[in-house]
């Protein structure tokens, strides 16, 4: 099993830098049962910092992800960690639960890793994607408002 | 005195990272992209551009998505 890095990925580019695992390929993991599989994608690209010393002058920024749990046979899907925010209605990082998760009791009691989660952005979930119906029509608006108003005041985790 | 050994067991070489050529590059997305959401490479890369994925954020589609820097 190996990474594989898309050609130039070593140097500077305007373009995102691709590492994936196993050619694209799933991993199966050992001692899960039943069995799971990883499949890992990442995006990054170098950014210069020129008041650093020569041999710190680059770092490495990860840009995007793509780190999914799925069956061997890939036809059952349980999670998927998701950051492109190149995509359309994606800006942010998320996660995707399959439908499969009903069936592995030992995901209940997993603490599944997120990032800081605002409730403007729990709100946003409800609304968008599980039917809420808002009461009132400028509700993107107000948790556009409320998003920006709470980031200052966020902790560092 | 107590002697202290070093173990005889080696630690597993660090896997190193397999840099690839834009043909493979190319097979491997070719490879990705008809296992799911089963369309050729080029046909995936013109519905993606072309904005015609209904629901893009899917696993499926992104799985693919994320392999398109192999050939741009």
């Amino acid at each position: 099993m190996r990474e594989v890095v898309r050609p130039g990925g070593y140097h500077p580019s305007s373009e995102p830098a691709l590492l994936v695992l196993a050619r694209g390929d799933q991993v199966s993991l050992p001692g899960t049962s039943p069995a799971l599989a990883l499949e890992a994608r990442e995006w990054y690209t170098f950014v210069e910092q020129r008041e650093a010393h020569v041999s710190a002058r680059w770092r490495v920024q990860l840009t995007g992800y793509d780190y999914a749990l799925r069956s061997p046979d890939a036809r059952s899907e349980f999670l998927a960690f998701h950051l492109h925010p190149d995509v359309p209605n994606s800006a942010s990082p998320h996660l995707h639960l399959g439908s499969a998760l009903l069936r592995r009791p030992s995901f209940a009691t997993a603490q599944i890793p997120t990032g800081w989660v605002s409730s403007a952005e729990v709100l946003r979930l409800l609304i968008r994607d599980l039917g809420v119906r808002p009461l009132r029509p400028e509700w993107d608006a107000l948790l556009i408002e409320a998003s920006s108003a709470r980031s200052t005041a966020r902790a560092t985790p | 005195m107590t002697t202290r050994t070093r173990s005889s067991k080696a630690r597993p070489a660090k896997p190193k990272p397999e840099f690839i050529s834009r043909e493979e590059g190319w097979q491997i997305l070719e490879e990705q992209a008809q296992k799911n959401p089963g369309l050729s490479a080029a046909e995936f890369i013109r519905k993606w551009d072309a904005g015609e994925f209904e629901n893009p954020d899917t696993p499926a589609i992104i799985s693919v998505y994320m392999l398109l820097p192999l050939v741009r």
